[in-house]
């Protein structure tokens, strides 16, 4: 039986058109038969299509926390540093979700105002005091103020300023330019292995960052020219090229992993470092260049550090590295003493070739017992767990989560 | 070139467009040169092995034809034929596999162990696949069908780059009547092209790469595994093995479905098969048509009673085991099959008619049972050794390990995309199931209000524009969601 709606309203709409439609409709018709309306259609229809897709996308992925993984952005004194206020998800070697807080810490918030009887414990380091691949209350830093507010009410505030791949050079720099703010009562710095080597050019990424070379009295001095040459190649771009999207869009992050997946592919290869020269174009602002090198001065005085405009040699050789490291750590270790601040240096255990980290740790040692700051090597603490736990103290680089509470363990007793 | 690699990326779009901007006889050669560098940039002298092998069957092809009704002669060529395509097999597969098998059973007779030669054969890539199509070739020309007169035909059927390195197994009179017909540009045909290609890159990148993760590690560390942790590693197999492979299909098939030209499936849901009989139409199906046709009916087939039944499908799941991999696991997983496809037979004929005919709760068990049999056969495919699948079957069912070892739920769930990769493509296949349920009811235009007249010419009849707007998301979403560590395809080795 046909629907009786349908089949008595429809004909009276479609057979007796006002003259006023049918000419409408006909003009309508004409209209969308030209082929640039055609064309405009289509590409109207394909925005419309392509943002709703976009946006389902972003939600979809926001949803997973995944293309969070983007949280560095580069400092022009200070390498590659924090990006404010990210959401970041980890997952390179266990699974991890955290916001970097408003002053670029890997931490929760802090006022830099100190609160009045609270003694702060500012923690120093690279991506092992970082710690993003494990979550946020997993941490050394959360575990050890925890352990040191236990039974009391809130007097110790420990703050993370553990930055990945920096160096102890770095460390220093970011002392004077951001730690000291905070007015810490005491500052840890975590050593590892690797740190002594990244405060000269390495072979790998030694551009990523300004390096240190020492002058004729053995002073440290600091270099920005070869990480000035790199922060102004293409090759920084995918660190600097749409910050909006490395800092929002997932989808721009996603497809930033592949970035590194595309280079690694020699059909790609070339026409990924072509892209990468198109898009680039250097920055021809004289007034930031100005601005930076006023800025940089500033830093030099106040670290009472020379800026090596590239005459001396870089330091390259392992006597060499560790001389400039001791260098460095004194300077780091002045400058808390005038803070009114005390240093502690505590050395992790080192993933390979540890006999001869251990060795030339010693050194370190004798600085502080010299210069009067603490330091204490790890290594044993680690030594002894091993043999006790059967869960593993690393992931694949870095601490695991067992691994952290160990060193909140020892960090506690070093400091009370 | 890999399919998923970005060279293929550059390779596809680049013959395609070329085939349908050149004359249309043109086209089978463009499709030959395209094949046949695709083979080479594997490895340049594999050409000369399919070149020669292709050379000769074509030979034998015209030559089994001619002498039609002259029995012997005829008969002669047919079998000189097939054992020069099973001893190019043997030769490249199954070589140190032979060698091994018989000298170690000459070492039970006093012969030294040391003394085993063992050859460094590089086994050429998809030559299983290829021997079966030539096996196939020759045995239909001699049943009476026509051979391909076409030299050119010919080289294209054996070398077609779709389905060159893993299948699906061809037929040639569909393949070559394709070919013979002059194509036309079908937009449906290439829109469903596209659609098939990215979803097999979805399923090999995002979902059968991110598997390989976990059963990599799983089968790894198989004396660690508590029976949760041993149990997720087979089922992540029996997900990656299925992922990877009905990938690959679906990259090949789209392919070819851009050129125009239909390859047969392989795959149809196979694990929700009720019966191990069902799986086996269901999984890898162009091996399983081949296997039936050129291997179990010329054994006897289904004549002559049970036991002779039973004996012709128990050769046949063990040579099919065989053809899978030169190695005793691969035996022994070819002989759980043949056992049990055995019992189902048995089992049908004792209850009169087949599980997946009964009432829905039958059939949710049946097919659970079957998935679980199914699972525990790709112990065996996928271990190492034959002992190493025992030591999977041991942390199963009997290990009494007490915790989980730390993280491996974690890189299941946790580091991985896996469970949006899953989502996304239990959505997808939903709206892909609504889609195809309300397209195939097409209403008539004058019988719905002008509401539903707009929202049909959107949603269920979308334009060019809105098409490339989703595979451009599609593609999006596959670079989001793809494992960062690629692994090779499963069926590569075979």
């Amino acid at each position: 039986m046909p629907n009786s709606t349908l089949t008595t309203a429809k004909p009276t709409a479609s057979i007796s058109p006002t003259r006023n439609e049918r000419f409408s409709s006909a003009r309508r018709f004409v209209f969308i038969s030209q082929p640039w309306a055609r064309t405009v259609r289509a590409v109207l229809q394909f925005a419309t299509c392509f943002s709703f897709v976009i946006a389902a996308l972003e939600a979809f992925l926001c949803f997973y926390h995944i293309g969070e993984q983007e949280y560095l952005k580069v400092d022009p004194n200070l390498g590659l540093v924090h990006l404010e206020n990210k959401l970041v998800t980890d997952r390179s070697e266990f699974y991890s979700v955290s916001k970097i807080s408003s002053d670029g810490l890997c931490d929760v918030e802090h006022q830099v105002t100190k609160a009045p009887n609270v003694r702060r414990i500012a923690l120093l380091g690279d991506s092992m005091t970082e710690s993003i691949q494990v979550p946020l209350d997993m941490r050394f830093a959360r575990l050890l103020e925890k352990k040191l507010n236990a039974n009391s009410k809130p007097q110790y505030e420990v703050l993370n300023f553990g930055t990945g791949a920096f160096s102890t050079g770095q460390e220093y720099l970011q002392y004077i330019s951001q730690v000291r703010a905070y007015k810490p009562d005491c500052v840890v710095l975590m050593f590892h292995q690797g740190d002594e080597i990244k405060n000269g050019p390495t072979a790998s990424a030694w551009s990523l960052r300004p390096t240190f070379t020492l002058d004729d009295r053995g002073f440290p001095q600091v270099r920005f020219s070869e990480f000035d040459t790199w922060r102004q190649s293409s090759s920084s771009l995918p660190l600097t090229f749409f910050d909006w999207g490395r800092r929002n869009s997932h989808i721009w992050q996603a497809l930033l992993q592949m970035h590194s997946v595309v280079k690694n592919d020699r059909t790609f290869k070339r026409t990924s470092d072509a892209l990468e020269h198109l898009f680039y174009k250097p920055s021809q602002n004289r007034s930031e260049e100005l601005a930076l090198q006023a800025d940089r001065k500033r830093l030099c005085t106040a670290t009472c550090l020379s800026e090596d405009q590239g005459q001396l040699h870089p330091v390259t050789d392992q006597r060499q590295q560790w001389k400039l490291t001791l260098a460095i750590l004194s300077f780091l270790n002045a400058s808390c003493r005038h803070d009114g601040c005390e240093l502690k240096v505590i050395s992790l255990p080192a993933l390979e070739n540890r006999s001869n980290f251990q060795n030339q740790f010693k050194s370190v040692i004798a600085l502080a017992a010299a210069d009067r700051f603490y330091a204490k090597d790890l290594a044993a603490t680690f030594d002894a767990a091993k043999n006790q736990d059967t869960d593993s103290l690393f992931l694949t680089g870095h601490l695991s989560p067992r691994g952290h509470t160990l060193v909140a363990d020892a960090l506690f007793r070093c400091l009370k | 070139m890999l399919f998923n690699s970005f060279q293929y990326l550059l390779f596809l779009p680049l013959v395609v467009a070329l085939y349908w901007v050149c004359g249309v006889r043109y086209r089978p050669l463009i499709l030959l040169v395209a094949s046949y560098y695709f083979y080479m940039s594997w490895f340049a002298a594999y050409g000369l092995l399919i070149g020669g092998l292709t050379v000769v069957n074509y030979l034998f092809g015209l030559g089994v034809a001619k002498t039609s009704g002259e029995g012997n002669q005829r008969k002669a060529l047919f079998i000189a034929g097939i054992l020069l395509n099973l001893g190019s097999l043997a030769f490249f597969k199954y070589a140190n596999f032979l060698s091994e098998f018989f000298f170690g059973l000459g070492a039970g007779f006093g012969s030294a162990h040391a003394d085993i030669p063992h050859w460094n054969i590089v086994l050429p890539l998809g030559i299983s696949f290829f021997v079966f199509e030539f096996i196939h070739y020759l045995s239909d020309v001699y049943g009476g069908n026509q051979p391909i007169k076409d030299p050119l035909r010919f080289a294209l059927f054996a070398s077609f780059f779709p389905s060159q390195i893993a299948g699906p197994i061809k037929r040639y009179e569909d393949f070559d009547a394709q070919i013979l017909h002059e194509k036309r540009f079908s937009p449906v045909s290439f829109n469903r092209g596209i659609a098939l290609v990215l979803e097999g890159m979805f399923k090999k990148v995002a979902l059968g790469d991110s598997l390989a993760v976990l059963v990599q590690r799983g089968f790894a560390s198989t004396q660690y595994l508590a029976p949760c942790d041993a149990w997720i590693s087979v089922l992540a197999f029996a997900l990656q093995i299925y992922y990877d492979f009905s990938g690959y299909t679906d990259i090949g098939r789209g392919s070819a479905m851009l050129l125009n030209i239909d390859l047969p499936e392989n795959f149809n849901m196979p694990y929700l098969s009720a019966s191990l009989i069902e799986f086996w139409r269901r999984w890898h199906m162009s091996l399983s048509f081949w296997l039936r046709d050129y291997l179990y009916k010329p054994l006897g087939g289904s004549h002559g009673g049970g036991l002779r039944q039973n004996r012709n499908l128990f050769i046949t799941m063990l040579l099919g085991g065989l053809w899978h991999g030169a190695a005793w696991h691969f035996v022994f997983w070819g002989a759980f099959h043949g056992t049990g496809l055995v019992l189902n037979h048995a089992w049908r004929k004792f209850i009169g008619g087949s599980s997946d005919e009964g009432p829905l709760i039958i059939r949710v068990i049946s097919t659970l049972m079957t998935f679980v049999f199914v699972l525990l056969g790709w112990v065996l495919f996928r271990a190492d050794t034959f002992e190493l699948a025992m030591l999977m079957y041991k942390h199963m069912f009997l290990s009494i390990t007490p915790s989980m070892q730390a993280g491996f739920l974690y890189e299941a769930f946790g580091q991985s995309f896996l469970p949006a990769a899953f989502s996304f493509y239990v959505t997808f296949q939903l709206i892909r199931y609504l889609y195809t349920k309300r397209f195939s009811n097409v209403p008539q235009l004058g019988q719905i209000s002008v509401g539903e007249r707009i929202s049909w010419r959107f949603w269920w009849t979308p334009s060019s524009a809105v098409m490339l707007a989703s595979y451009a998301g599609f593609a999006l979403v596959i670079l989001s969601l793809a494992s960062k560590k690629s692994a090779p395809f499963i069926y590569f080795q075979f």
